[in-house]
């Protein structure tokens, strides 16, 4: 019985990672100088559904994203998201912590 | 009449933006700008990252009589520059209204727009020219331009501070062009612009976009 609980925590365990999945997303952004013009990104990024968290780092030109648990966000759909601000995409780059 | 601006602008503080132009795809903008002998009230809406429609009414002292216009307009971004420590834009707006003045009473109106504006994290400029035109030959040119710098680069999250100096030349209302010194802050989607003319007349701003 004991060992039966040991062996489901671990498998627990081992599925937890899985079932954390998020991804980072970092987007490296041309025009972002003005941090009330900026406010546009966030706000549009805000609208899609799988976004969970938004940083925009104006000395680095960044706008790092976080998921939703088990999301992604296409390119695309990243890079008319910033046009729709206004701004330029130079790159994006992906992390997938899991 | 002009206190109702200054109305509009404490009952709108919590929503207001001082919004540029064309914003964002879907965003909403305010601007209220109010200058004691002329006041400037604009909502309008992105269609896209290049075109806005908005509705604006111009109140304005003329020397010898006070106009109001109430204009449908279109904005048209027609060239922006994103760089990587820069921004440049060019904006085109036309209009057509009405206009109602004290002495001559109702007619048809028009308004065109032209603004260009150069920013950096640390520098601001804008250049602008605009007319007002309207029946009996009431009419309002203005020629607007600022100069401005931020003494610190704050983050997106915090308070970003500009110190501006405009220069603003109504040939049809003053003799001469009038300077204004005035602060200029940013804070999440709220800008907000006060500042006092060499010649003592208050200058208040905002702009939000939502
Ligand atoms: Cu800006």
């Amino acid at each position: 019985m004991k060992n039966k609980t040991l062996s489901l925590a671990l498998f627990a365990l081992l599925l937890l990672p899985s079932a954390s999945w998020a991804e980072q997303v970092t987007i490296a952004v041309r025009g972002m100088v003005c941090s009330f013009c900026a406010q546009g990104i966030k706000r549009t990024l805000m609208q899609n559904e799988n976004v969970k968290d938004i940083h925009v780092d104006l000395d680095k030109k960044l706008v790092r994203i976080e998921t939703k648990d088990g999301t992604t966000i296409s390119d695309e759909a990243l890079r008319q998201a910033i046009i729709d601000s206004g701004f330029d995409v130079v790159s994006i780059a992906r992390d997938n912590n899991g | 009449m002009r206190y109702m601006w200054v109305m509009a602008l404490l009952m709108s503080s919590a929503e207001i933006a001082i919004a540029t132009p064309v914003s964002f795809k879907g965003g909403w903008g305010v601007l209220p700008m109010y200058n004691e002998d002329w006041a400037d009230l604009q909502a309008n809406y992105s269609l896209s990252s290049h075109q806005a429609v908005g509705v604006s009414d111009f109140y304005r002292e003329g020397k010898d009589s006070t106009a109001n216009f109430g204009i449908g307009q279109f904005n048209y971004l027609l060239k922006r520059w994103n760089e990587l420590e820069s921004q440049a834009n060019i904006y085109a707006s036309i209009g057509a209204g009405g206009r109602h003045d004290s002495v001559h009473g109702d007619a048809l109106a028009g308004y065109g727009s032209i603004e260009g504006n150069y920013e950096t994290r640390r520098v601001y400029t804008l250049l602008a020219g605009e007319t007002l035109q309207s029946g009996q030959g009431v009419y309002f040119n203005r020629l607007r331009c600022r100069g401005g710098f931020s003494p610190y680069e704050a983050p997106f999250e915090a308070l970003q501070t500009w110190l501006v100096l405009e220069f603003d030349y109504m040939p049809e209302m003053m003799e001469e062009t009038r300077v204004t010194p005035l602060v200029r802050l940013f804070y999440d989607n709220y800008a907000l612009e006060a500042g006092v003319s060499l010649d003592g007349k208050p200058f208040l701003a905002a702009m939000a976009h939502f």
